[in-house]
């Protein structure tokens, strides 16, 4: 297990997971809002609607296209222009 | 700054069953080859690789795309992982990004392999968490380990359903429903009557979900997803002789937490398009397609070729067969002695995936009349539906005259999720043609892109750099 940082608390992850997957336990499905405060969780898991860009390490990133590394910071809010 | 520049025969992109049987056919035949995918690993949709390898009821798919990926590795294919190719023009050039880095290609000839991705129409709820595509739901049992929900509601139309109901049911989801939207199974059975070589094949694909077949709804369509900020239940309703939904024929499903729902795939054409290569439509093949010479896998564009879904949805096989035709082509182009390829082993495969697509039935006209005015068409912008149609009456009349308009398909999926919904929704109020409405317009770059990673990849690409 390596611990990572989401929304500033650490939580306990394996490396090489994937970083959809695991928002997507943690949150019940609910992952981030978009500009008009509408929940949006994971839709195509395979890179293609940009639904789940969160911030890591301080970047747009793609959950669903992120493997998880130890130490990594993400922010599930911010990541869309 | 950091930029990769490598000159190469030829450039594959994609490395699913029509990229990876390209990458081996040319390598075979003496050229150097470099293919890019923008996953973890190899192996695109029907060849995909979970990390603890060829395990559970897909491990035979795993284990022969993990022998094609062998081979193409043993032919000396380099594979390029995480590449997002972003920008492509003519020359050829290529250029792709690997996490903060650019890699531009400038090789002698193109093999676009890019797959398609899951289409999906609009209709009330489909933006509330727990809402995903089959596909989605898919990679997260089979990659990720992950559940997309407990008790799911499977709907929409195509084979990929009963797929991905087997594979959620051996993973431990309730499935509680299959709403498939073709009206009777019949016309599939047949057709697999007719095909004893796919017998085997159907057998597998078959067994997994007999145990399900009292949970399966021929002939209905969701009309609507409800629940605060998670999906919580699922109304479904017949259609009715009109192709329409019949309000009285209706069933809701509680306690549901996830939704997935698909109507076929959707050729990912976004950078074949930056090449100006020339697409056809026909809604049954997933829409808009790359125009291609069976025979080489030609596109319109010289030294660009093309296999796969991109040139029309067809499934493994024939991408398979059209993968080494477009391979060796590609290596006869840049040069070298090579065979053509089995012609009729591909005609074989495409003729049972014709049997296919004419035993489903997509119903078009209903999923056109799903959004209310308040649904979001476009995911990205959030454009509901009222917008757009006053768009229209204001005089937009296409993709690109919608997209100026409101913003719909402006976002960072440019327009590959609400293409095919913008589509359904003015043909059915307005009477557009969907042909007519054309494709979402292909910007550079296709995927948004740090811009120091475009800078560094265009500067890579100059001759002499
Ligand atoms: C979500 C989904 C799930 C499917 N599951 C099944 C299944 O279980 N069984 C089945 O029989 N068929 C399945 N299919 C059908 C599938 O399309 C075919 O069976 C087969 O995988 C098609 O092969 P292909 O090589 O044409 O495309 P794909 O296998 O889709 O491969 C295309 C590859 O190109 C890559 N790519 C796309 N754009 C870019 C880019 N810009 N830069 C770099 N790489 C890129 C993709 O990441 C992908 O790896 C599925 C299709 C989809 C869309
Ligand atoms: S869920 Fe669609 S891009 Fe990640």
């Amino acid at each position: 297990m390596s611990d990572i940082t989401i929304d500033g608390e650490t939580v306990a992850a394996t490396a090489g997971d994937n970083l959809g997957a695991l928002l997507h336990r943690l949150g019940d499905a609910r992952l981030r809002a978009t500009l008009s405060g509408a929940p949006r969780g994971l839709f195509c898991g395979m890179g293609t609607c940009f639904d789940c860009v969160v911030l890591v390490d301080g970047k747009p990133a793609r959950a669903c296209l992120t493997a998880i590394r130890p130490g990594m910071v993400v922010e599930r809010q911010g990541g869309q222009p | 700054m950091s930029a990769t520049r490598i000159d190469c025969d030829i450039c594959i992109v994609g490395g699913g069953p029509a990229g990876l049987s390209a990458a081996l056919a040319a390598a075979k035949a003496g050229a150097t080859v470099h293919l890019l995918d923008l996953f973890e690993r190899p192996g695109g949709q029907y060849f995909m690789q979970p990390a603890a390898g060829a395990h559970g009821p897909a491990r035979r798919q795993i284990a022969a795309g993990g022998r094609l990926i062998a081979a193409a590795r043993a032919a000396g294919v380099t594979v390029h992982e995480n590449a997002e190719v972003f920008g492509a023009y003519a020359d050829p050039v290529i250029y792709a990004r690997v996490g903060e880095s650019a890699l531009t290609l400038r090789p002698k000839a193109v093999v676009i392999a890019t797959g398609a991705h899951d289409r999906v129409a609009p209709f009330p709820g489909w933006t509330l968490p727990g809402v995903m595509t089959p596909g989605a739901g898919q990679r997260l049992a089979k990659l990720h380990g992950t559940l997309p929900g407990r008790r799911v509601v499977l709907a929409g139309c195509g084979p990929f359903l009963m797929v991905v109901a087997g594979q959620l049911r051996a993973a431990g989801c309730d499935v509680l429903r299959v709403v498939e939207a073709t009206p009777s199974p019949r016309a599939l059975l047949a057709g697999i009557a007719r095909h004893p070589a796919r017998w085997g094949e159907a057998l597998r694909l078959l067994t997994p979900v007999a145990p399900l077949a009292g949970r399966f709804r021929f002939g209905a369509v969701v009309t609507a997803a409800a629940g605060d900020d998670h999906v919580r239940s699922v109304t479904i309703a017949r259609l009715g002789a009109d192709g329409l939904p019949d309000e009285r024929a209706r069933e809701t499903i509680a306690d549901v937490d996830a939704l997935l729902v698909g109507h076929g795939f959707r050729p990912s054409i976004e950078v074949p398009r930056l090449l100006g290569c020339a697409i056809d439509f026909d809604q049954d093949a997933g829409g808009h397609h790359l125009r291609i010479d069976r025979a080489t896998g030609a596109t319109s564009v010289p030294g660009i070729f093309a296999a796969g879904e991109v040139t029309g949805v067809a499934g493994a096989r024939p991408a398979l067969a059209a993968g080494t035709i477009a391979g060796l082509a590609a290596a006869r182009h840049a040069g070298f002695a090579a065979g053509k390829g089995d012609e009729r082993a591909l005609a074989r495969a495409l003729d049972f995936a014709l049997m296919l697509r004419r035993a489903y039935r997509v119903p078009y006209r209903a999923l056109g009349r799903l959004p209310r005015p308040e649904t979001v068409l476009c995911r990205c912008e959030e454009i509901d539906a009222a917008t757009v149609a006053a768009a229209h009456a204001d005089g937009a009349r296409d993709a690109a005259g919608i997209k100026l308009w409101t913003r719909a398909g402006m976002g960072p999926c440019q327009g590959r999720g609400c293409g095919f919904g913008l589509g359904l929704q003015l043909a059915e109020t307005a009477g557009l043609d969907p042909a007519a409405f054309g494709a979402n317009p292909s910007r550079f770059p296709a995927r948004p892109v740090p811009l120091s990673v475009v800078a560094d990849a265009l500067a890579a690409g100059e001759d002499g750099a």
